[in-house]
């Protein structure tokens, strides 16, 4: 009985949480001290994150803005897809709106960032499209790779994510909880932000949640699509390991991303313990 | 199909074609309905009655014919704009908001002066006894109340037309015989013009002023409860209303009336003549609550006796309900007298029981054509 009631879970859970302590919370720990660890004396302080502030400043803002701004894009644009996939009135154009917003979801941040490099640049295709549709002049063609290449990127990229778990959730709808609106004489865009949207709301906080912690960890993006100054905190971090070897800063600003995200974590979690462990 | 006693029609149903994908759902379907008439649309499913529903509501595009309103036509309207009000059969009450806010909500959509939304809600509220409830979360009520605020969220509007998709499915047997009366009580008092979709046949008798029994798409037949209880229109309507127990008879004319007989037996019934049925044979419905058991030979006037044997024996309340097997059929007979299964019985069909028609194996058509041919039981005399 004993065996049976207490051991053996443990035994089957076993590896699961070798796994999880070997691959996470060990080198999480480590990095952790590590940020603490003054590089020069070896000894503890906050001389890490002192560096940190004074070298990455306008990083962090920047990276905190870059990432806010994204995430309520994707919010926004995710609550659009999946309002029009629920309402949309032709249904071709629903069809073909269901298979194209997925597209991205299966594409590589490395990738889209080396699509968007060739799509935003000053002679890129985006550009060339407008001078031949006669929108712009070719003088004032300007590159986007810059804050609004990273933002348009990681919206472009994240958003398939988010869309299809707010399109998902929206589908579960009760259909008559939306027609009994429509009934009553709301028009679709009130029907999509009084009725839809109050009832998806967890699910879309929860895809923008894991949209800004996926978007605080991407490298290739900022590196690739983000060629000026400030950049994002990723970006600083490789930059102090490779060009310094600078473990200790490095890793202090990884701590400070970790609060970031620990941050809206916490406010994930603790929704899901008032609403008796549903996400 | 025009409403019996009126010449003027508040909604008009002209040719209403209505399909999904390459299925056609209602064919050319006309019904006409009077102001502050409440009419139940009655039948199997897929026989198209929330199909009809849900096309006068907007929800579906209309493939063919008109839908007018006070001789307006709507049928291309989108359901927003059509001032009707539908209550859900799931009831569809928003979960993230109050009873009042569900309540208010089409009056809010209608720019109402806050005070006004309020005063408005109260009212409904007080109406349907939810008073206390206004301000609770609406998943934190019972079956009832919720069946209640939908109610009262889709008259709150005063809508032009109240639509009704099976509104009392979702509650028990107990409270759904009350609210089927408060229901009806509300109706009549606010003389709001209705239509009832639902497939329990009580339920329709109750609420309806008239009856519109649906088949294949189309209307089988459409009167008061009485008229299509006790005089069907055809077999389906019949068997549809509770007659459900049939037999094969032979019909012979004589002196303006029509003589049934059991083959093989000698009793018989006569009932009135039938226009489109001469000699030959018949087919005969009874309801379970029309016959009853007798001895096996006994002579009784003015009806059948069925040799049989008693197969079964339950008690469903009042009376017992005894399988009967008889000339190669089963029965379902209520009967007071308490027999034992293995019991030889009589089965005395006496001739206002029956509802005659024409029998198997003819056309659809001509089946459809027929009248109404049962001699009118004992409750429906007042309606020759």
């Amino acid at each position: 009985m004993t065996f049976r009631t207490r051991v053996l879970p443990l035994v089957l859970t076993l590896p699961a949480l070798v796994v999880v302590a070997v691959l996470f919370l060990v080198p999480l720990g480590y990095s952790l001290l590590s940020a603490f660890e003054e590089t020069e004396t070896g000894e503890f302080g906050f001389g890490n994150f002192a560096k940190s502030f004074e070298f990455y400043g306008w990083d962090m803002l920047f990276t905190v803005i870059i990432t806010g701004l994204a995430t309520l894009l994707i919010g926004a644009l995710s609550i659009a897809i999946g309002g029009y996939l629920v309402l949309g009135g032709h249904p071709r154009l629903v069809a073909a709106m269901r298979w194209l917003y997925r597209w991205p979801l299966f594409i590589p941040f490395i990738v889209a960032a080396q699509c968007m490099r060739t799509f935003l640049a000053k002679n890129g295709i985006m550009n060339n499209l407008l001078v031949t549709a006669g929108v712009i002049e070719p003088l004032s063609a300007q590159s986007f790779l810059d804050w609004r290449g990273i933002l348009f990127t990681f919206v472009w990229k994240q958003t398939a994510f988010a869309a299809l778990l707010v399109s998902g959730a929206m589908a579960s709808l009760d259909p008559a909880t939306i027609e009994a609106a429509r009934n009553l004489g709301a028009g679709k865009l009130r029907v999509l932000v009084e009725i839809i949207v109050p009832q998806v709301r967890v699910t879309v906080a929860v895809g923008m949640i894991l949209s800004l912690v996926t978007i605080l960890s991407v490298l290739s993006v900022p590196l690739m699509v983000g060629t000026g100054s400030p950049t994002m905190l990723t970006v600083d971090m490789a930059f102090r390991i490779n060009s310094y070897g600078d473990y200790g800063v490095a890793n202090a600003l990884g701590f400070l991303t970790y609060l970031l995200a620990a941050t809206v974590a916490w406010f994930y979690l603790r929704r899901g313990v008032s609403t008796g462990g549903t996400p | 199909m025009r409403a019996p006693g009126s010449d003027e029609s508040y909604l008009r149903i002209a040719g209403l074609t209505v399909g999904y994908g390459s299925t056609v759902v209602l064919r050319g379907l006309d019904l006409d309905i009077c102001r502050g008439e409440l009419v139940a649309l009655l039948g199997a499913s897929g026989c198209g009655k929330t199909t009809l529903l849900r096309a006068l509501s907007g929800f579906i595009e209309v493939r063919g014919g008109r839908i007018e309103v006070d001789g307006r036509d709507i049928t291309r309207l989108p359901p927003e704009r059509r001032n009707m009000a539908m209550m859900f059969q799931s009831y569809a009450l928003w979960p993230h908001m109050t009873v009042r806010q569900n309540v208010g909500y089409g009056l809010r959509l209608r720019g109402l002066p806050r005070a006004e939304v309020r005063e408005r809600v109260d009212g409904v509220l007080a109406m349907l006894g939810l008073s206390d409830f206004a301000e609770r979360m609406v998943d934190r009520m019972s079956g009832g109340q919720r069946q209640r605020v939908a109610l009262g969220r889709a008259l709150a509007v005063e809508p032009t037309i109240l639509l009704l998709d099976e509104p009392l499915s979702n509650l028990d047997a107990k409270i759904r015989h009350q609210v089927r009366h408060d229901l009806k009580a509300i109706q009549q008092r606010l003389g709001i013009t209705a239509v009832l979709v639902t497939h329990d046949r009580e339920e329709a008798m109750i609420l309806a002023d008239r009856i519109v029994v649906l088949q294949d798409g189309g209307i089988a037949q459409a009167g008061t409860p009485e008229e299509v209880f006790c005089k069907p229109a055809t077999a389906f309507v019949a068997d549809f209303m509770g007659a459900d127990n049939a037999i094969e008879l032979t019909a012979e004319p004589r002196d303006g009336a029509l003589v049934l007989r059991v083959p093989g037996a000698s009793s018989e019934a006569v009932v009135a003549a039938v226009p489109g049925i001469g000699a030959g044979a018949v087919r005969a419905l009874f309801r379970t609550q029309a016959a009853r058991l007798c001895a096996g030979d006994a002579i009784l006037p003015d009806g059948l006796v069925l040799p049989g044997v008693i197969s079964q024996r339950t008690y469903p309340g009042g009376q017992f309900r005894y399988m009967v097997q008889s000339l190669g059929r089963t029965f379902l007979i209520d009967d007071a007298e308490a027999r034992d299964v293995g019991a030889a019985v009589g089965v005395y069909l006496p001739a206002s029981a029956l509802h005659v028609f024409p029998a198997e194996g003819l056309p659809d058509d001509a089946v459809a054509a027929s009248s109404p041919v049962s001699k009118e039981c004992s409750s429906c005399a007042s309606l020759a």
